[in-house]
């Protein structure tokens, strides 16, 4: 073997998990507005507490909390009879997309980031993150 | 090995948690926390070595 200097961020290899023992895919509900909230900070967006949503032309619904958006409408945040809390906006013609993604993607990552961030520090574990190159985001939890 | 817990997260919301180094109930324990929090398991996978005992680990020397 050469002694090449290796590259500063290896790429994430899957194959490097030799003992890896299981694998859990999650649908994200949003139940937690301390997490939500860090979400909306990153994408520099206010969260407002029982206020009325922006639609269109005059429009207005209301939402235990909304997310201010700097697009026309806004996003109500409701509590579901579940306990998680659904996200409604008009998503006429791609305005709120624009800021939080499709389907609400963007904002849906972010909270899912902060909400898994928050518990692992919770438990006194250590989070690291980093950014794949096509907008995935991978937190690395030691310390357990 | 180190164990550590990854969680990958997609632009689309999608989350995907994996368990690395942990074995048998040590893993489904470590993970659980976050399992609950995020939300709704889709789906969970077990690898082959969460059918290993987290206590076996016999060493064997022949001829030494």
């Amino acid at each position: 073997m050469g002694g090449g200097v290796p590259p500063p961020h290896p790429p994430a290899n899957p194959n490097c998990h030799n003992r890896m023992s299981h694998f859990t895919t999650i649908t994200t509900q949003i139940r937690d507005v301390d997490a939500l909230r860090d979400a909306c900070g990153e994408l520099g967006l206010a969260l407002l507490q029982n206020a009325e949503a922006r639609g269109y032309y005059t429009q207005r619904t209301h939402g235990d909390f909304v997310i201010q958006l700097n697009g026309p409408y806004d996003i109500a945040v409701n509590r579901q009879d579940s306990g998680s809390y659904g996200l409604t906006a008009d998503l006429w013609e791609g305005a709120v997309e624009k800021e939080v993604g499709q389907r609400f993607g963007k904002l849906l990552q972010l909270y899912g980031v902060h909400k898994a961030t928050r518990e692992a520090r919770r438990k006194g574990h250590l989070v690291s993150r980093s950014q794949k190159q096509d907008g995935t985001i991978k937190l690395t939890i030691t310390g357990i | 090995m180190k164990r550590s817990i990854e969680v990958t997260i997609s632009a689309t919301g999608g989350i995907a948690i994996e368990a690395v180094n942990f074995k048998g109930a040590d893993c489904e324990q470590a993970t659980r926390f976050l399992e609950a929090a995020l939300g709704q398991v889709k789906g969970k996978t077990k690898k082959p070595e969460f059918h290993q005992r987290a206590a076996t680990k016999r060493t064997q020397n022949i001829g030494s």
